[in-house]
């Protein structure tokens, strides 16, 4: 998919089950895409910037799995040290930060692990990022997802 | 004098624990991995079983990969988490006519071959066509000492700007290898 003509202000897509399963949060291509939006100036106000993924869970014949995720740029300089360095290369983003035993993220796990390692990964990796878990019936209720010290996932509602 | 010996002594025993990784096996889950300080490595020498060249032939048509260990690698000269990581070459000839090469083994961030473990005889790989620029991820799984199968796929999620090529995909996406 070609860079848009200009500058936007969010980005929401969809994953969906091609048979292999389906990824319950953002996927390495997703942070790449996310780079080069940047990196090529396609992002109006990174400050305001929101990247939406809604997923059908690996369940697809129920809506108890699907997922809502948003990430933020809270910290320009870092998420342009954390791209320069892990974002430039599809390949480099999915084997080294996601199919990696360090911090494995994949369709053959369940929800839960893959939400509480995205958020590490990002966390660790000093990517200035923020991760929020939305409400699956509705864009109104999100909740903010951090790792604590002790490595267990924290969560602060938005609302 | 002897207490500044004793005292330099004991600043430097400490200064070399510090600065000591802890060594998790590449068995390790991620959340047994914790702090900033760490050694992810080969400890039983697994990479062993994949390490080496490895070819697919049929007919003057062939696909042949080259990997090679790397230890204790970092991906920046201030971090102090390291890994050991298998990275690797390919050459593709079809119909004796070479498609596609990569002719040198190159660590992060150059790579354009890398296998990951996952089990000690499943591998995921990233491999980028040197000709149409294009990615795909995959498996490699050893089904005897000496026999993989190699299956690739695209990459999961949306795919804006960099690597979109009209010229397709022109390295094999599915076939059983040979060690050499």
């Amino acid at each position: 998919m070609p860079l848009p003509n200009t500058k936007v202000d969010s980005f929401i897509h969809n994953h969906f089950n091609n048979g292999n399963g389906t990824l319950s949060v953002f996927s390495g291509s997703d942070l790449y895409s996310l780079y080069e939006l940047y990196i090529n100036d396609k992002i109006k106000d990174l400050s305001k910037f929101v990247m939406v993924v809604t997923t059908p869970g690996n369940n697809i014949s129920s809506t108890d799995d699907d997922t809502l995720y948003a990430i933020t740029i809270n910290n320009g300089t870092e998420f342009a040290a954390f791209g320069e360095k892990y974002l430039t290369d599809p390949n480099i983003v999915d084997i080294i930060l996601y199919n990696n035993k360090r911090n494995y993220i994949s369709s053959n796990i369940s929800n839960e692990l893959n939400e509480e390692r995205f958020v590490r990964m990002l966390q660790k990796n000093n990517s200035g990022m923020s991760v929020y878990r939305g409400d699956r019936t509705n864009l109104n209720s999100w909740t903010k997802l951090s790792i604590r010290n002790n490595y267990t996932l924290k969560e602060v509602n938005c609302n | 004098m002897k207490k500044l010996i004793l005292f330099t002594t004991v600043f430097v025993v400490m200064l070399s624990c510090s600065a000591q990784s802890i060594v998790y096996d590449i068995t390790a889950s991620p959340e047994q991995i914790v702090g900033d300080n760490y050694y992810i490595k080969d400890v039983n020498n697994q990479f062993s079983s994949v390490v080496g060249t490895w070819k697919w032939q049929d007919g003057i048509s062939y696909f042949e990969i080259t990997l090679q260990k790397f230890e204790m690698e970092s991906y920046s000269s201030s971090s102090t988490k390291y890994y050991d990581h298998i990275y690797g070459k390919y050459k593709y000839v079809e119909n004796g006519v070479v498609i596609a090469e990569v002719s040198q083994i190159n660590p992060f961030p150059n790579f354009k071959l890398v296998f990951s473990f996952d089990t000690p005889t499943k591998y995921i790989i990233g491999i980028n066509d040197v000709v149409s620029g294009k990615n795909k991820k995959g498996y490699f799984i050893i089904i005897s000492p000496n026999t993989a199968t190699l299956e690739l796929k695209d990459i999961e999620g949306v795919n804006i700007g960099g690597y979109n090529s009209i010229i397709p995909f022109s390295l094999p996406t599915s076939v059983t290898l040979t060690k050499q």
